[in-house]
């Protein structure tokens, strides 16, 4: 087999693997709001129909706030926004700082822990929704699996918010995102004051043409906003 | 929604009457007190009172409380005494073009009146489940909340002519106002300037140029009482006489002029009822409704010699009840929207199961569907012997005619939002599944509302359809503002250094590490005011630490103690 050949082969092979790996439902690539997020994403933004993981190494490192940037990207289009909430943490007050209103939020409130998959499998299989975000510690590759097959059909997109400890498990999920600090001794003095910089590394991608990588996004403390400052080199897309 | 029957105990009397009677006087009864026994006849001395404090001759003896209009014509009116009534009846004179007058007098019986209301209730339930009677004396007005009830008949418009209309056929008329509250739409619906037992224009205070109350149906838009309640006079807020002697002597006789007045001086001339229905007419005060009990409940029952001993057999037994429900929905075109059910066990102890669905259905399937994932939830220790289910009627929606050409089968996104709300509000419980409101408060805890999407004890949730729409519509803008506020907030404050130990300097230990601080921003006070319950002097922070997490931190300015309040994650 020639050179040539050997190269049509690869790439015919590869457009029917990620081919397999599109879902039953239309699937849409919306921006994250964020554009050097969008830059490390091969088609340009967030898919639509699929599970995102959020792992973040500390809390308060406004990993949340990156994922509440991307939906609201994602509620211009019909259908709500639901957090399953069973610490009773979230607080709403917080939205309309990233242009998401109340009467768009819908928060489920399980009472137990054992609960909480169930709902979020529920949601996740309700077209009537359009992202939902929850805070999940351990989940198994069943359940992980489970979403992926409800969100195929229903068109929902899952917004996992999950600790540290979880990038000790492989992810069944369509995208995984990690979320560090720049640690402080490193960062640039900006106008005299250190501001705050946060590294978001794609991780983990279900589909291989995608290319991993990470970019460096400022948080501006008097707002609260997540604003992009640069773009690292990212790895070199998988050939 | 406020139905008022204007004149009602001439109303009351000519319906029962059934024949046609024109000229009606109503008068207090000659004696109180029955002759035989002794004892006072059956009247509540409210009503009593109330009729004595309104028309000072009915102390001294019988008095006409009520006349109609053909009465009216005759010369005879409210507060006169029977008396004089009676000869006022007489015609003293007869010519060609006048007829002989006969006025028919009867004896006022606010027990019947009260009675024939609450019968007259029973025909507004099929536009909303919950009706309740007006608890001020000699009532002549039923309350409904119609919350999320509107969209079912095609708006608040035709919901108010159907009760109109309904009400006509039973030989009742009625005026009709809907608002945003119980108080508004009292004093919308009587906002003639009659009081509650008057009749005739004499009485009737004259209104403004252009300003015309006198309709059969007022629907206040949302969120507007407040303007129109300005152009009412004050007989409209629900005020004692003496109240209303006051505000006269004062030269107050509008609602514009009485909102003017100061709210810290209210107290001291006026009753505390009056300040009460006051706030209650501003918003400010919550008003709740004591709902009627149905006199024809939507229930079935199931008992057994031998009980039922297992999850299997008691699913059988919630089956066949809901069966039995749905066929006496049917039968009367009600849909329902919660089961209460209530299981006694073997030893006489009771279990309590309740399944709610956000849309009046009638539909077992369903039904069965919410009970099922409720009993999941629920430990069956013991056999149970009976069983008694009730439903919460609501009127059924107007069925909606799907597209039958299309492609694919389609619901639309809020039918699609609905059914999970059923899902999940089956199997976590009715308060579990929430839309939230900004609330203006101080207080970080209490700056959002939660407002549950299933039906409470008191009724269908409120706007649900517009809730349900608002959450799917990306059309909705950011009406809320801007708050720099952290996404994450503990339940409780939680301690992390006492007096005189400083965070901001020393650090703390917070998810067992010590944390320094790097950078601090604030203090931003936050305080409630000085009468508030549950007072609140706070100097919050927002600080990064070393590992670059953002938090929330507050100094109790009592305690000078230092709290972790929320993350900014």
């Amino acid at each position: 087999m020639t050179s040539a050949a050997h190269s049509k082969t690869v790439r015919d092979l590869r457009q029917q693997l990620v081919k397999s790996q599109t879902t039953s439902i239309d699937q849409q690539i919306l921006p994250t709001g964020i554009r050097s997020l969008d830059r490390l994403l091969p088609e340009g933004g967030l898919p639509t129909a699929s599970v995102v993981e959020w792992v973040s190494d500390a809390p308060g490192l406004s990993a949340t706030s990156i994922a509440l940037t991307c939906v609201a990207e994602f509620i211009r289009l019909p259908g709500a926004f639901a957090v399953l909430d069973p610490d009773r943490k979230f607080h709403p007050i917080a939205l309309p700082s990233f242009g998401i209103p109340l009467s768009r939020l819908l928060l489920i409130h399980p009472a137990e822990r054992s609960d909480v998959l169930w709902s979020l499998e529920q949601v996740a299989r309700c077209s009537g929704v359009r992202v939902v975000m929850a805070d999940v510690d351990g989940v198994s590759t069943t359940a992980l699996r489970r979403l992926q097959l409800a969100v195929e059909r229903s068109g929902v997109t899952v917004f996992l918010m999950r600790p540290a400890s979880a990038l000790r498990q492989s992810s069944w999920a369509d995208l995984r995102f990690r979320i560090q600090c720049v640690k402080f001794s490193k960062r640039i003095v900006d106008n005299g004051d250190p501001v705050r910089r946060l590294t978001v590394q794609l991780v983990h991608s279900r589909n291989v043409a995608r290319q991993s990588g990470r970019v460096v996004l400022k948080v501006d403390d008097e707002t609260g906003d997540v604003c992009e400052v640069s773009e690292l080199a990212g790895a070199a897309s998988a050939q | 929604m406020c139905v008022r029957f204007p004149n009602w105990p001439v109303q009351r009397l000519r319906s029962e009457s059934g024949a046609e009677v024109s000229a009606v006087a109503l008068h207090t009864p000659q004696v109180v007190f029955e002759p035989a026994s002794g004892k006072q006849k059956s009247i509540h001395q409210s009503d009593l009172r109330f009729i004595r404090a309104h028309f000072p001759s009915a102390r001294s003896g019988p008095a006409v409380i009520a006349v109609s209009q053909e009465a009216w014509s005759a010369g005879i009116r409210p507060g006169m005494p029977l008396a004089e009534a009676r000869s006022m009846a007489q015609p003293s004179t007869r010519s060609s073009h006048e007829r002989p007058g006969m006025t028919q007098f009867a004896e006022w019986s606010p027990l019947i009146d009260r009675e024939a209301l609450l019968k007259t209730a029973e025909h507004l339930r099929s536009f909303a489940p919950v009706v309740a009677l007006d608890d001020l004396p000699v009532p002549d007005c039923l309350l409904l909340d119609i919350s999320g009830c509107a969209p079912l008949f095609g708006g608040e418009s035709a919901l108010a002519e159907h009760a109109v209309r309904r009400l006509r056929e039973t030989g009742f008329y009625a005026r009709i106002a809907i608002s945003d509250s119980i108080a508004t739409a009292w004093a919308f619906s009587h906002a003639d300037g009659n009081i509650q037992t008057d009749s005739g224009p004499s009485r009737r205070r004259p209104m403004a140029a252009g300003e015309q109350w006198d309709l059969p149906i007022i629907i206040i838009p949302p969120g507007q009482s407040a303007t129109y309640l300005q152009e009412l006079p004050v007989s409209a807020a629900r005020l004692q006489l003496a109240d209303l002697e006051i505000l006269g002597q004062l030269g107050i006789h509008s609602i514009r002029q009485l909102f003017l007045l100061p709210v810290e001086d209210l107290p001291s001339r006026l009753t505390d009822n009056a300040v009460l229905r006051i706030r209650q007419l501003q918003g400010v005060e919550s008003e709740l409704m004591t709902p009627l009990p149905e006199a024809n409940p939507v229930r079935a029952t199931w008992s057994a010699e031998f009980p039922a001993t297992n999850r299997n057999e008691i699913r059988q037994i919630l089956d066949y009840l809901v069966n039995r429900i749905v066929e006496q929905l049917i039968v009367r075109n009600l849909g329902t929207t919660r089961l209460d059910c209530e299981l006694t066990q073997e030893d006489k102890s009771t279990l309590h199961l309740r399944a709610s669905v956000i849309r009046p259905v009638q539909c077992a399937t369903l039904l069965m569907d919410v009970i099922t994932l409720r009993m999941e939830a629920m430990a069956f220790r013991k056999p149970v012997t009976a069983v008694s289910m009730h439903a919460a009627i609501a009127p059924m929606p107007v069925a909606r005619q799907r597209d039958l050409f299309s492609a694919t089968e389609h619901l639309e996104p809020q039918d699609e939002l609905a059914a999970l709300v059923n899902r999940l509000g089956g199997r976590l419980g009715h308060h579990a599944v929430k839309t939230v409101l900004r609330v203006d408060d101080a207080r970080p805890e209490q700056a959002v509302r939660h407002h549950a999407m299933l039906a409470g004890d008191t009724g269908p949730s409120h706007g649900l359809e517009d809730r349900l729409q608002d959450l799917v519509n990306p059309e909705v803008p950011v009406t809320e503002e801007f708050m720099n506020r952290p996404i994450h907030l503990l339940q409780s404050p939680m301690v992390i250094a006492k007096a005189p130990t400083d965070p901001l300097r020393d650090g703390f230990v917070w998810q067992g590490k010590h944390r320094n601080t790097i950078r601090i921003s604030g203090p931003e006070r936050i305080e409630t005011a000085w009468w508030e319950e549950s007072s609140m002097h706070r100097d919050y922070y927002r600080i990064e630490t070393t590992c670059g997490s953002r938090l929330w931190i507050f100094s109790d300015l009592g305690s000078r103690d230092w709290f972790l309040h929320g993350v900014f994650d």
